[in-house]
This record gives C-alpha cells, sequence and structure tokens, in this order.
C-alpha cells in the first residue's frame, strides 16, 4: 500500500539508516529488521535520518523502543535526525525528546559520536 | 386371498386321491360307465390347472434372478429322474397293452404311474412359470403376445388329445404339436436378459445350463421313448403326457440357448462388468460430491471405488498442501510442500514411506514436475523411477493421477497392482475422471471447512467486541453542574482505545482517556489491562502525577518492549472546577474558555516507553480553573489523525475551529459536530483508527 524504502550508509564508524515514505504497522517490520541487522554486526552507533519519510505512526515509535536498550547497553545510541515537523510533533507528543537525542541535521550527530568515545574498530 | 388358495390346493388333492381309487377299483372290477374316462381326463386337467393357479400366485413378482431360478429347475428335475429311476427298480407288473389301452398289472403300477404322473406334472407347471418369468425378464413389444400364442397351442394340443386312446395319435393333434414346438423356438430366442449379468452369474448360467441341458435330454428321451415314465404318463392322462412332452422339449429349447448365448456373452462379460461397475462408480462419486462435510469419508471412498474399479491391489490418496513460506515444510527437490497421507487401502503408511524414501525423485516429485498422469508398466524396469530397481516391493505396476484445481496440484492419486503392465487406457481414463471428481469434492469441503472456520472466528470476534463494550463506562457519571458525554468506536472489531470515569471521592471525578499503540486484537488486550490498572491505581492516587508514575510502573512490567500506552489523566474537583491534568505521551487537552481556545500539553512520557526515574522526574502536571461555560475535549489520535482520501489529516487546527465554533452547544451537540465535521471531512463514516472522544462542559 504504502511505499517504505531504507537506505543504510556507513559514515566512519557510523551506520545511518535513511528512512523514505510511511512507517507504519505494515513497514515496520522493515526498519526492525534492519536495526537487528546492524546490532546482530555489532554496529551501535546508529543514526536515524528522517529526511524523507512521511509518515510515521504509533507501531513506526514502537521499533525504536525495542532496540534501545540493547544499544546503549553496549555503549552505542540510536540517535534521530532530520524530522519534519510533522513527524517530529508525533515523536514529541510521546515525550521521545526526553529519551533521544534529536538533531536538525544529521552532521550534529555524526559529530555528537565523534565527540564522544572512541571509535571502537568492530568488523565484521 | 388365502380362501381361494386353500382351495386352488385341496380341490385338486381331492380330486387325484379319488382318481386313484377309482383307478385302483377298475382294476379288479371292471365297469363301463359312458364318458367315464373322457371325465377322469378332464378332472386330472382340471386339476393341474388348479395348481398352476396356486403355483402362479405364489410366485414372488419381484427381483427375479435367473441364475437361482434355473438352479432350482435342475435340482427338481433331478429330482423328479431319481424319484423316476427309483420307481423303476420297484418290484411292479408294469403295464400291458390292452386296445390300444394300458392296463396296470397291479396296485404297485398304479401307485407309482400316479406318484409320477402328479410329480412330473407339477414339475412342469413350475417350469412353466419359470420359463415365463425368463422371457419376460426384458420385455419387448410382442413378448407377451408370442408367448400368449404359445399358451394358446399348447392348450389346443392337449385339447386335441381328448378323443384319443393313450397308444394311439391323430394328425391334427400332430399339427398343433408341431405348431407349439415353432412357437417354443420363437418364444426361446428372449434371451436378451443375459447381457446384463454380472460375469460371475454368467459363469453360473453356463455351468447349470449345460447340466440341465444334458439333465432335461434325458427328460424328453424318457417321455418320448416307450418308458415306464413315458407308459405311466399315458396310461394316467394323455393330455398330461403331451403337458409334459412339450414343456420338456421347451426346456431343453430355451435352456439350450441361455447355454450357447451366455457362452458368447462370456467374451465380452468382464468388459461389460467393468464398464457397468465404472458407470455406478462415478455416479456414486458425483453423488458423495455433494456430501463433503466428512472429509475422512470422502477420500475414503475415493479410493476404495478407484481400487475396486481398476480390481487394482492398493490405493493411496495424499494431499499436497500449497506452497509456504520457505520456513515451514519438508524441503526435497526444492518444494517445499506438507503432503499429507489421507486415506489409503490395502497398503501400510510404512510401504508408502518405503516408496517415498527412495534416493532421487519420488513418484510425487515425478507428478509435480510434470502435472500429467504416470503409468509405470514395470516398476523394476522403467527407466524413470531407476531408483525403484532396489526396492523391495511386490508393487509390479503403478497408475498415478494428480488432482489438479486452478492449474495447481492439490493431491496426487496412486493405484498399484502386483502385476506388470496392470492397467489399460480404459483403467487411466477412469481414473482420471475420479480424479477430477474428488478434486471437485476435496475442494469443496475444504472451501466448507475454510468458511466455517472464518464463521467461527467471526463469531468469536464479535463476542469480544461484546465484552469490549462492556470494560468502557456503561453510563455516564450525573454531577450537578457537569454536562459529560463520550463516544468510543474501534477501526476493526475491537480496538486499544479507552476512556473511563472514577467518582475518588464527594468532591473528586477522575478522567481518564488512554490509547494502547497499535490496533485490534493485541491492543484490546492492553486495553483490558489498562482498566484494571485505572480502577485500582486511580483511588489510592492523590494526583494525576503520582497515578501516571504508578501506572507506567504496572505497564512496564507486563508490556512488551515495541508497545505503549498514551494516557492523559485528569482530576476534577467539582465542586471548584479546579481541573488538574497530566499527560502521559497522549495528545493534548483542548480547552475552551470564553472565546480562547488552546491545547494543554504538559510533558510526559507515553506508558510502559521507560523506568519510573525518568518518568517521576518529567511528568508535569497543569491546572486549570473552570468557569461557566469552558468546555474540555479529551480524545485519542483517530480525531486528529483521521486521513482522507487525499492523505490528508484533520488535524489540530480543524478540531479546534470546530470546537470553538460550537462552544455554545451543549456538551452533546459539540461532539456531534466534531462528529459530523471529520465525516464530512473524510467523505465517509469509515475511520482506520480507533477513535474516541470525551467532552465535559462546565455550567456552574
Amino acid at each position: 500500500m504504502s511505499e517504505f524504502r531504507i537506505t543504510n550508509r556507513e559514515v566512519g564508524h557510523v551506520n545511518v539508516l535513511e528512512l523514505k515514505g510511511y512507517l507504519d504497522a505494515h513497514t515496520a517490520p522493515d526498519l526492525e529488521r534492519a536495526l537487528q541487522d546492524l546490532i546482530d554486526g555489532k554496529k551501535y552507533r546508529i543514526i536515524v535520518n528522517f529526511q524523507e519519510l512521511s509518515y510515521i505512526s504509533s507501531a513506526g515509535l514502537g521499533v525504536f523502543m525495542a532496540f534501545i536498550e540493547d544499544v546503549r547497553k553496549n555503549k552505542g545510541d540510536i540517535k534521530l535526525s532530520n524530522m519534519s515537523s510533522k513527524v517530529y510533533n508525533v515523536f514529541d507528543l510521546l515525550g521521545f525528546p526526553i529519551l533521544y537525542e534529536i538533531f536538525k541535521e544529521e552532521r550534529e550527530a555524526l559529530e555528537k559520536y565523534g565527540a564522544g568515545s572512541k571509535p571502537t574498530s568492530v568488523k565484521g | 386371498m388365502r380362501f381361494r388358495r386353500l382351495f386352488y390346493i385341496v380341490v385338486p388333492s381331492v380330486l387325484f386321491f379319488l382318481i386313484f381309487i377309482s383307478d385302483a377299483i377298475r382294476k379288479n372290477v371292471h365297469f363301463e360307465i359312458a364318458g367315464f374316462t373322457l371325465i377322469r381326463e378332464l378332472a386330472i386337467l382340471l386339476s393341474f390347472f388348479l395348481l398352476y393357479l396356486y403355483l402362479q400366485s405364489g410366485t414372488l413378482k419381484s427381483e427375479y434372478q435367473p441364475v437361482r431360478a434355473l438352479r432350482t429347475t435342475f435340482i427338481y428335475l433331478v429330482a423328479l429322474l431319481s424319484f423316476n429311476g427309483f420307481v423303476a427298480f420297484l418290484p411292479q407288473g408294469g403295464f400291458e397293452s390292452k386296445d390300444l389301452f394300458l392296463v396296470p398289472l397291479d396296485y404297485t403300477t398304479i401307485f407309482s404311474a400316479t406318484i409320477l404322473g402328479i410329480g412330473s406334472g407339477i414339475f412342469c407347471l413350475s417350469l412353466l412359470i419359470s420359463l415365463r418369468q425368463f422371457v419376460y425378464l426384458r420385455r419387448r413389444k410382442g413378448t407377451r403376445r408370442w408367448f400368449a400364442f404359445f399358451l394358446v397351442f399348447l392348450l389346443v394340443t392337449i385339447v386335441a388329445t381328448l378323443n384319443l386312446r393313450p397308444m394311439e395319435t391323430s394328425t391334427w393333434n400332430l399339427v398343433f404339436f408341431g405348431l407349439t414346438v415353432c412357437l417354443m423356438v420363437v418364444n426361446s430366442f428372449r434371451q436378451t436378459w443375459i447381457v446384463y449379468l454380472s460375469r460371475k452369474e454368467k459363469i453360473s448360467i453356463i455351468i447349470y445350463g449345460f447340466l440341465g441341458l444334458l439333465t432335461f435330454a434325458l427328460f424328453d428321451v424318457q417321455v418320448s421313448q416307450m418308458t415306464l415314465l413315458n407308459k405311466s404318463l399315458l396310461y394316467y392322462s394323455y393330455g398330461l403326457r403331451e403337458f409334459v412332452l412339450v414343456m420338456g422339449i421347451f426346456g431343453t429349447l430355451y435352456i439350450g440357448m441361455m447355454f450357447i448365448s451366455t457362452l458368447f456373452h462370456l467374451p465380452t462379460a468382464e468388459a461389460l462388468d467393468r464398464k457397468m461397475t465404472e458407470f455406478a462408480s462415478l455416479q456414486n462419486l458425483s453423488r458423495l460430491v455433494r456430501q463433503v462435510f466428512d472429509f475422512n469419508e470422502l477420500v475414503g471412498t475415493v479410493t476404495k471405488m478407484t481400487l475396486e474399479v481398476c480390481e487394482a491391489k492398493s490405493a493411496w490418496l495424499e494431499l499436497v498442501e500449497r506452497p509456504r513460506s520457505a520456513h515451514t515444510g519438508e524441503d526435497r527437490g526444492g518444494k517445499t510442500r506438507n503432503v499429507e497421507i489421507v486415506a489409503r487401502q490395502n497398503i501400510s503408511q510404512e510401504k508408502i514411506s518405503q516408496l517415498n524414501s527412495v534416493d532421487g525423485p519420488t513418484l510425487r516429485d515425478l507428478i509435480l514436475d510434470q502435472q500429467k498422469v504416470l503409468v509405470i508398466d514395470n516398476v523394476k524396469k522403467d527407466r524413470r523411477i531407476k531408483q525403484f530397481k532396489r526396492l523391495e516391493t511386490s508393487i509390479r505396476s503403478l497408475l498415478v493421477v494428480p488432482l489438479i484445481s486452478h492449474t495447481e496440484i492439490i493431491g496426487v492419486l496412486y493405484v498399484a497392482k502386483d502385476i506388470p503392465a496392470g492397467f489399460d487406457k480404459d483403467d487411466v481414463n477412469v481414473v482420471s475422471a475420479f480424479a477430477d471428481q474428488a478434486t471437485i469434492a476435496i475442494e469443496n469441503s475444504r472451501l466448507i471447512k475454510e468458511s466455517l472456520e472464518r464463521e467461527r472466528l467471526y463469531r468469536e470476534m464479535m463476542v469480544a467486541q461484546e465484552m469490549q463494550r462492556r470494560l468502557l463506562p456503561q453510563a455516564l457519571p450525573v454531577i450537578d453542574g457537569i454536562e459529560l458525554t463520550a463516544i468510543s468506536s474501534p477501526a476493526f472489531e475491537v480496538g486499544g482505545d479507552y476512556y473511563d470515569f472514577m467518582q475518588l471521592n464527594q468532591k473528586q471525578l477522575g478522567i481518564v482517556v488512554a490509547d494502547v499503540s497499535g490496533k485490534g486484537v493485541s491492543a484490546a488486550f492492553y486495553m483490558a489491562e489498562v482498566k484494571g490498572i485505572f480502577q485500582s491505581l486511580s483511588k489510592i492516587c492523590t494526583s494525576p502525577k503520582e497515578f501516571l508514575i504508578k501506572a507506567n510502573d504496572a505497564l512496564r512490567e507486563s508490556i512488551d518492549r515495541k508497545s505503549f500506552v498514551s494516557m492523559v489523566y485528569s482530576i476534577l474537583d467539582t465542586e471548584t472546577g479546579e481541573l488538574t491534568i497530566s499527560r502521559a505521551g497522549h495528545c493534548p487537552v483542548l480547552y475552551l474558555s470564553g472565546e480562547t481556545v488552546e491545547y494543554i500539553k504538559p510533558v510526559g512520557l507515553g506508558l510502559g516507553l521507560t523506568d519510573g526515574a525518568i518518568v517521576e522526574e518529567v511528568t508535569q502536571e497543569v491546572q486549570v480553573r473552570l468557569r461557566r461555560d469552558d468546555v474540555c475535549v479529551f480524545y485519542t489520535d483517530g480525531i486528529t489523525e483521521a486521513r482522507n482520501g487525499d492523505g490528508e489529516e484533520f488535524g489540530y487546527d480543524r478540531l479546534l475551529k470546530v470546537v470553538r465554533e460550537a462552544r455554545g452547544d451543549s456538551a452533546e451537540g459539540i461532539k456531534e459536530r466534531v462528529l459530523h465535521d471529520i465525516y464530512d471531512f473524510l467523505g465517509s463514516d469509515v475511520v482506520d483508527d480507533d477513535v474516541t472522544l470525551v467532552i465535559l462542559k462546565w455550567l456552574k
């Protein structure tokens, strides 16, 4: 019904997931899989870029909740960036800004990672 | 009726007895009464006529079985001839010829002649009735007429003997006799019923026909030559002897014809047999197609009929499940399908597994590959199934037919014989026809099962819906100076929206509106839990914030990590109008006071997202003091996120606008206006999310 695409981009030691289209109960499993793959590959520094996401539902929000504990336990994080005001409002309503770092630009999120703990070189 | 039958048997008995007495007297005392011989003759003929009526009325009209009738006739005849042979050995004087009359020399002769006469007469009467039944088995135009002619000439032949002495013949008598024989020949061609007998019955007919022919020939010789039997009969009654002679010839002719035609029909008997079985089976099967409620019975009948119609050794039926996701089902040759043997005849589960456990492609794989009938004439030599060469099995030939529905194989029917090349073209055709019928029946059966299941689920959901409706307040609290109204409707049968009220104490009313993430059944379960939490915690918490912290703790334990509950909880002081609002990630409360409308959005996190410490730290409370005609609107995101055909959301601004415009109305009126505007915006009354709306109006 609604199209949803995820692109995974590696910037240094950070993985950036770019979301495009509609994120709802139907497409949430795709994002779940993408995040699970990163965690399975021990990649815990994640930025989710919402630049091209046009809609997010409560089921879409749930996906982030499912992984945040694991990621943070491994000294990583899921940072969010480039939200349209509409998408931001959904996150805001639920109180996500309290739990997640949300940046206007992906660059800021990358900088935050750079300034934080040293990159651990884990591969494969 | 019973009286009449009694009459038919008593009168002849009496007459036979009287005749025997008079015969005995005449031996010693010679007296001559005019016409005595004629009267005696007529009395005998009358007796036999009455006996004919007696036997006739005892004949069952229905279900005439030719084989049994033939066998009975044969046995009676053998009995009669045996008795005749026995009598011949008795010490007796016999007859002496005198003026063309036969004179018995002693009483034994008279007695045995009487018994032989009556016995042959009765036998020939029953033979006549039997032959008539045979002739009438397949009635055609003229059947009845030709048989009637025969009876008439038989009678005439008998009548023509009345003026004759036992040892003389007349031309008329011979002419009529000849004509009667001709009519017998005509009637002897009525043999079409033989065609419809089964092979087994035909063989019986041939055996009894042959034996019958021999005995009848013997009987004919006995009756036509100057034997003791012939003499006895001639002495007893010329007419009776004539009748017995005619019937003997008729019996010989008819049974002879029967024997010959059956012999000629025998080679085709098997083919005909099979056609008849096929026909009957197909008919049964098509009847079965309609009774599809018992699936096991259905597949059982299919295999059983297949077995019968091919005269095969064993048959079994496998159903193939439609290909599913790659995770389930066995993997064989890249095809992931679940296969179930649903019926088998004369073959064990182990034998079938054995056939399927060969290295390389199984029969099923071949069928799934080719999608058409597979005939294997020799299991050990067929090149397509080389892998069967080393298999220990008594099966020599195989017929494997796919059950195809909408170009997809739903099952495979196997038929096996323990002789090579056991299946001919007819077998293939008829089993294919079976497979087609079975496919329809199985599909129907499946459809019915599915629709029953769907029906059951639907009912369950209706029950769930009704139960969920009861989780919502059945009546709104009635409080002076306050108007309250509420509506909640799920997107599907059940949903995750919840609203409720709680009279906390004499002057405080708790108002809650909550939304469980997700929709449908999973949301509905959490919704029920939220109600439990609300009912147990609301009374012990003095502030909305405290309630939300405790509710978060309770939900955090039970809810899965991907789900959460958004909630707005308010406590209203029903005396002062002081309203304290806390929000847990829920839609802000729309507050209208005088000319100003605003969204009240105290900071707060969705319940179940994180642990208590953070919730306690960030959750805010906002207080407003309601004044006269102030309105508060609590709702779920189904209202603001209702999307129309263009993907546009109803949104906060539209909600705000409609509430402002309707502010003069009652709470109920405002609710109606909001709903009306939403449906207007959507262009239909179908909302794709759970929708809840609670409106409070302060009148004091």
